[in-house]
């Protein structure tokens, strides 16, 4: 993926979003702008709305109020395929198939809704297995792989589809220490090669280096937003000052 | 095999049967269609080449034979020919069926065919039982739902005949199933039932094979077996009686029970 | 290593079914039964002679009627199984009223109702057709809750995966929950099959000869009660043996993919 000057407008434009889950306010008023190649990670205290945001971009969780715009598209249940085909997703508990082998996993949505043939989709999995390192395991099920390994197919999974901006939800929360950094490693590479990307995660050294911009949430709202150096070093609210503490190696979670 | 795929295939494509009056449908189609049960020997059975054969099977043959249709047997189950509601589906039940008064509700009775002796069977060994006025507080099988149910209850009326004498008390009637009782009987002398009150039929039957029974004399009281038609269509209840009357007249009926009983239980019908 | 302690166990449980089954034998013989009777009766048992009136009979017959339940049953099971998980209130109602009725009456009364209690209204079914209709609406019921309880327990990040992909709502339902849903739906269906296949003995309410009421009638006719219940019993072990291998073969071609934790 080379980087094209990228257009004016952004990729993303999120005004004004609310969700209620029953009578808890999830998200409220959220607003945000993500241009292309732009890398944001998002981090925040659990229920703050992070995960929310992020299928609301997707229209996996649909808000009451405000609206998403994807590359010029507005979600609505109307548009909402066509957005997914260009918005790819990887999810904390990887969500492979596990009846299906590792190179059906990331064919059948080409095929099926990209309509390409049989042969040219394994060859384009083929290439995105190497990428991320897999492979070796294309015949293999997810139930015969390690939590590292899965997760790396399932990203491969989301990049077959060519999308233009890749969702990740805390994709290394239910990893074992020892793989979480050849997953960063390949978030990394993606990255680099110029993908727009909107992560959620807890992984504050993979946020200092893979970030452009850093959102902070907490209940529900933005609250602090900006480079990851100067988020990190110079919080500049309570709020952001204590879930860093919090979190800080050293602290009661060391990560 | 292909008769068998089509006559299933018109089970299936023509389910539903004109509910018109029985005497037309037999004068149009040619065919009398009648039930019977073929679990009640010497009256119904399957014998040995896979059909249907009897006392009830060969008087419905000569029934339609003198009525010069051809005959079609079904066999459903007791209880739905005794509900009644037959809908066209059959005609006639030459079936041992014994009129009463709930029956007649919904089924009318034309014409008698046979009187069915009612017997007391107890073991061979059996010492304290010499007659039915000994059976006060002993265990008898019956057939479940069956007159002989009725009678040791001294609740059996049968319609047109003399009020029955009931010359116990207190019997502890044990229902169910006919051909269990008699193997259980079999086992001895009170170990599971003390007798049996059943049709003769059905005691010889089970004694000549279990040869470890003994019917007692006298005969307790006759049941008319009667033809049973669906109620409501007078001109066949009309055509029934004469032919069965015909039947009788010409000693059809005596030979068939001849045949199948070694005695004639015709004589008594009136 | 692991293949040959499995060797061993399936070894030992032939094994032991040997033994089991020349248990049961050995226990028949106190019976004192006349086999002759019984060779001279399974082929009219079996089904390999026809009724008098040209139909097929014994276990033939319960064959047929019970594989054509099935596909119905099968049918009307996914319909309600739709209804019961679909977000329109009226096909919801529809399936659930439908589901508690035939679910909680007997099979027996729902056989006669339709048999005997519909002509009164007009309705006047024959005697398969009222025999299948019975057992596929009975069935279905309990199929349908079965369904439902097997889509419902695919976890609900499979259709977010699917749906994060773009993947169109029928290719979710056939390629990614169905497959999934199988695996927990055959073991019970399976077992509703077989216990389908004694049901089936109903049919001889209206007049079939089907297996169980033949080997009553030829029971009754000559008193040989024992032989023929055995019999009959055997016949109705052995197709459900049948069915039940081919349970296993469905149960290991959608349990690909998913590690089996017993040995076998």
């Amino acid at each position: 993926m080379s980087l094209e000057p990228a257009p004016l407008q952004p990729l993303v434009r999120v005004t004004g979003l609310d969700k209620w889950h029953g009578d808890v306010k999830v998200l409220n008023g959220v607003s945000l702008e993500l241009h292309w190649h732009e890398r944001v990670v998002v981090c925040g205290p659990s229920g703050s709305g992070k995960s929310t945001l992020l299928r609301c971009l997707n229209g996996l969780d649909l808000p009451q109020a405000g609206t998403v715009v994807v590359d010029g598209i507005e979600l609505t249940r109307a548009s909402v395929e066509r957005v997914r085909r260009q918005v790819g997703m990887v999810f904390q508990s990887f969500n492979l198939f596990p009846h299906m082998t590792v190179l059906d996993n990331c064919t059948v949505a080409p095929i099926a809704v990209r309509g390409l043939r049989a042969a040219e989709a394994r060859e384009i999995a083929h290439d995105y297995l190497d990428r991320v390192r897999m492979a070796r395991h294309a015949h293999k099920y997810p139930g015969q792989l390690s939590g590292g390994e899965q997760q790396r197919v399932a990203i491969a999974r989301a990049l077959c589809m060519n999308p233009t901006l890749m969702l990740l939800d805390e994709p290394t929360s239910a990893l074992d220490p020892e793989m979480i950094q050849d997953v960063l490693d390949i978030v990394l590479a993606l990255a680099e090669d110029g993908m727009t990307m909107l992560c959620v995660t807890h992984e504050m050294g993979f946020a200092r280096r893979v970030a452009d911009r850093v959102l902070f949430m907490d209940h529900g709202e933005i609250v602090e937003q900006g480079p990851p150096g100067r988020l990190f070093d110079a919080p500049g609210t309570d709020r952001l000052r204590m879930f860093l503490s919090r979190r800080l190696p050293g602290g009661p979670i060391a990560r | 095999m292909r008769g068998v795929f089509l006559i299933l295939a018109l089970y299936f494509c023509v389910p539903a049967v004109w509910a018109g009056p029985t005497l037309d449908r037999v004068r149009r189609t040619g065919v009398v269609t009648d039930v019977l049960i073929t679990q009640y020997p010497p009256f119904g059975f399957i014998d040995a080449d896979n059909q249907v054969a009897g006392v009830d099977v060969d008087a419905a043959r000569a029934f339609a034979a003198r009525l010069g249709a051809r005959l079609n047997i079904e066999t459903p189950s007791w209880e739905s020919i005794v509900s009644g509601h037959w809908q066209g589906r059959w005609d006639v039940c030459i079936c041992s069926m014994t009129p009463t008064a709930e029956r007649a509700q919904v089924l009318s009775f034309p014409a008698q065919y046979y009187s069915s002796p009612a017997v007391l069977v107890v073991h061979r060994d059996d010492t304290r039982i010499q007659s039915v006025a000994d059976i006060s507080g002993k265990r008898v099988g019956v057939g479940s739902g069956s007159s002989y149910e009725k009678y040791i209850d001294r609740s059996l009326r049968i319609p047109g005949a003399a009020p029955l004498a009931f010359p116990f008390h207190d019997v502890i009637g044990v229902p169910g199933d006919e051909t269990i009782n008699f193997r259980n009987l079999a086992l001895g002398p009170g170990v599971r039932l003390d007798a049996i009150i059943s049709s003769l039929a059905t005691a010889k039957t089970a004694s000549d094979s279990m040869h470890t029974l003994k019917i007692l004399e006298p005969v307790l009281y006759r049941e008319p077996s009667r033809v049973a038609t669906e109620k409501g269509d007078p001109d066949w209840d009309q055509t029934v009686a004469s032919t069965i009357a015909a039947l009788k007249a010409d000693g059809t009926l005596a030979k068939i029970s001849q045949k199948w009983l070694g005695t004639d239980v015709t004589a008594d019908a009136r | 290593m692991p293949v040959e302690r499995r060797r061993h166990f399936r070894e030992k449980v032939w094994l032991t079914w040997l033994a089991l089954a020349l248990l049961l034998a050995w226990g028949c013989r106190g019976l004192h039964l006349d086999f002759g009777y019984i060779r001279e009766k399974l082929p009219f048992l079996l089904g390999l002679r026809l009724a008098p009136d040209g139909f097929i009979q014994g276990a033939a017959l319960t064959i047929f009627v019970t594989s054509a339940a099935m596909v119905c049953a099968l049918a009307v099971a996914l319909l309600t199984a739709a209804g019961r998980l679909s977000n329109n209130p009226f096909a919801f109602a529809v399936a659930t009223f439908y589901a508690s009725l035939f679910r909680g009456t007997p099979l027996l009364v729902q056989v006669l109702i339709i048999y005997l209690a519909l002509p009164q209204i007009g309705i006047v079914l024959g005697a398969l057709s009222s025999g299948l209709i019975a057992l596929s609406l009975n069935y279905g019921a309990y199929l349908a809750e079965t369904i439902r309880s097997g889509v419902m327990a695919v976890p609900a990040g499979q259709r977010e995966a699917a749906l994060a992909l773009g993947l169109p709502r029928w290719v979710i339902t056939w390629k990614i929950v169905a497959p999934q849903a199988l695996r927990l739906i055959i073991p019970p269906a399976g077992a509703l099959f077989v216990s389908m296949l004694k049901d089936s003995s109903l049919v001889s309410i209206m007049g079939l000869w089907e297996l169980n009421f033949l080997a009553q009638s030829y029971a009754r006719s000559t008193f040989r009660y024992m032989e023929m219940l055995l019999a009959a019993a055997l016949v109705y072990w052995a197709l459900s043996i049948v069915f039940e291998l081919v349970q296993l073969r469905l149960e290991r071609r959608f349990g690909r993919g998913i590690p089996v934790v017993i040995g076998r």
